[in-house]
């Protein structure tokens, strides 16, 4: 039962949350964790799938590339929510976080281009393969 | 404020809130005609275009005329009671005297729907309905592109916006339909209702009506027929994503009087879920779709819609996360199912059994599934997947397949069903319309064998145009 309610004068008069699973987190998490790896399933398609085919390249040096990428840009962002203290300025929480920003944002940046540029880069033997294979999206 | 006051400001957010979500429903329309339109070759723009236009008109009239009165007076029809009408008795149970109050509403001769400052409810709930129906029938449109005879389409967007569908509703989605009392079916969003019954009505006319000239080969292996806009199709589709919201929207009950939203079943829920829902199946669907058909732009934008109808019958229950899992499901699986329709010899032009038979038939029955045992009402049953199945499968067979096939079927009988071959060769543009949809350029190269290879290297002066291709 993904119902958090046993009657129904319980549902119809509830005040708060009514969602299926809201008795079970351990379901709730299953299904976030499996929303996160199709979210990173498809920023790797993103970057192998060229013409209506996947281009032959390595998937796990791919995935590191894109944990890392992730892992840098969601450091950046708790970084920046921990420096926000209510003991400091303004001014020096800004300066802090901009500093931090200058040296992250370009690591991530730098994560991301270098996970794009070696998917460009192809061998001979793959570039012969590319040209022989035969376009099978047949709405392209 | 005085009591007066306040008691019509509650009728009138009440009134402008169904009014303004069914003139956003139109965008669905508009999408329809830029989607329909671009995904037709050049030589049919314009006589899809109109096609789906007069859906308006058909449904618009026919829902008024009978329309409206169905989906009120059949919900207890065949199980709980007849059809209501003016020859029932109001008096003989206190559900009949309930259903009655409505049921003489929605007459085409009833004081309620003329400017009546004692009803401003009826005539929006009308106007909203009105607007469901014509999408409904808008998803057939679609799929019967370019050879298809506008007589025949009027015939079945009628069948099917103005009864088959306004039925299933009365029965799955009117609080006193029998879906509800005697299955506790819950389809907030129309997934079986809407969608299952349209894409099988579609599927049903589909078999009948035949590919277009040219979709198989000689070994029956399909061809594509590409579209000839593809840009206008995914706007087209973009726009058909804001009238969702708005279409979802309008599944909301707020009356005056009221202290929260409800579903129509009565049951509690937010507007807000619906915004994070819908904003979550769109997004999710889209990459369901692109992944699964490798970047195919046409599927792609299509598992938008695929994801938002995976999720609708359940959008006011579901945890977000149980949405971004379903809708990508959902939309995986549709650009499949398109292919294998295809495969089988059935010429869906745009893949509506896919995105609306497939999808509605699986959102429907995910509430089964993923949001089961929940109580609706007293005396209701809970919702679980027998539930879900019964009357889904009602929907889509019953409500469906069968209605468009045989009303096809005789259409195809009295040679009503299929333009002749050689408009279809010729184009409907100028064989319906006796007007090009783009007169200032030649068509040739768009209608011509040569692929789309020859064609760059005919730009590019490698190649000599053939005969019968203008430069």
């Amino acid at each position: 039962m993904s119902s958090p309610f046993s009657n129904p004068k319980e549902f119809l008069e509830v005040e708060g949350p009514i969602y299926t699973f809201g008795n079970n987190s351990t379901i709730i998490t299953f299904f976030l964790i499996v929303s996160a790896v199709l979210f990173l399933w498809f920023i790797y398609a993103s970057y192998t799938i060229k013409s209506g085919k996947p281009a032959p390249k390595n998937p796990v040096v791919l995935s590191l590339l894109i944990a890392a990428s992730a892992f840098s840009l969601a450091s950046s962002v708790y970084n920046s929510t921990v420096d926000n203290q209510p003991s400091r300025t303004k001014e020096t929480v800004s300066l802090i976080s901009s500093n931090k920003q200058q040296w992250q944002l370009p690591m991530t940046l730098i994560g991301m281009v270098v996970s794009g540029s070696l998917l460009q880069r192809r061998s001979p033997k793959n570039r012969r393969r590319k040209r022989k294979t035969i376009n099978r999206n047949k709405y392209q | 404020m005085n009591a007066e006051a306040q008691e019509f400001l509650g009728i009138f957010i009440s009134e402008s809130y169904y009014f303004y979500a069914s003139v956003f429903m139109l965008l669905i329309h508009v999408g329809f005609l830029a989607y329909e339109g671009g995904a037709s070759r050049t030589k049919n723009v314009l006589a899809t275009m109109v096609k789906n236009l007069l859906t308006l008109s058909s449904v618009g009239l026919a829902f008024f005329f009978f329309g409206w009165w169905v989906y009120n007076a059949f919900p207890l029809f065949p199980v709980s009671g007849g059809i209501l009408g003016p020859w029932t008795n109001p008096a003989t149970n206190e559900t009949v005297t309930a259903a009655m109050a409505v049921v003489e509403t929605s007459y085409p001769w009833s004081p309620a729907l003329a400017p009546n400052t004692a009803d401003h409810l009826t005539g929006v709930f009308f106007f909203a309905f009105a607007l469901f129906a014509m999408t409904t029938a808008s998803i057939l449109s679609g799929a019967l592109i370019e050879r298809v005879k506008i007589g025949a389409y009027i015939i079945l967007s009628i069948v099917l916006g103005s009864f088959t569908w306004v039925v299933a509703a009365a029965w799955g989605w009117n609080p006193f339909g029998w879906f509800y009392t005697a299955f506790g079916y819950h389809d907030f969003g129309c997934s079986a209702v809407v969608h299952g019954v349209s894409g099988f009505f579609a599927l049903g006319v589909l078999i009948n009506l035949g590919p277009r000239i040219g979709k198989y080969d000689e070994r029956g292996n399909p061809r594509p027929i590409l579209p000839h806009n593809l840009p206008l199709t995914m706007v087209g589709l973009m726009l058909i994503f804001v009238g969702f919201y708005a279409f979802l929207a309008a599944c909301v009950i707020f009356l005056p009087g009221y202290t929260r939203e409800t579903t129509i079943y009565g049951t509690p829920m937010t507007l807000a879920s619906i915004g994070v829902n819908t904003t979550l199946a769109l997004a999710s669907g889209i990459i369901g779709a692109y992944i699964s058909s490798k970047a195919d732009p046409f599927f792609t934008i299509s598992g938008g819609l695929a994801g938002i109808i995976s999720v609708g019958a359940g959008m006011d229950l579901y945890h977000p996360t149980v949405v971004v899992v379903l809708a990508f499901f959902g939309a995986f699986l549709m650009p499949k199912v398109a292919l294998l329709i295809e495969k089988i010899g059935i010429d869906d032009a745009v893949g509506a059994f896919g995105v609306h038979g497939f999808c509605g038939l699986l959102g429907s029955l995910a509430v089964g599934v993923l949001a089961t045992g929940y109580p609706q009402g007293e005396g209701v049953p809970l919702t679980g997947f027998i539930g879900q199945l019964v009357p889904t499968l009602v929907c889509v067979i019953i409500l469906g397949f069968i209605p468009g096939y045989g009303t096809s079927w005789l259409l195809k009988k009295f040679n009503l069903l299929r333009v002749p071959r050689d408009e279809e060769i010729a184009g409907l543009d100028v064989a319906d319309l006796g007007v090009e949809g783009y007169p200032e350029y030649s068509m040739n190269w768009a209608t011509s064998a040569v692929n789309a290879q020859q064609r760059s290297e005919i730009i590019a002066g490698r190649l000599d145009p053939q005969p019968g291709m203008q430069e």
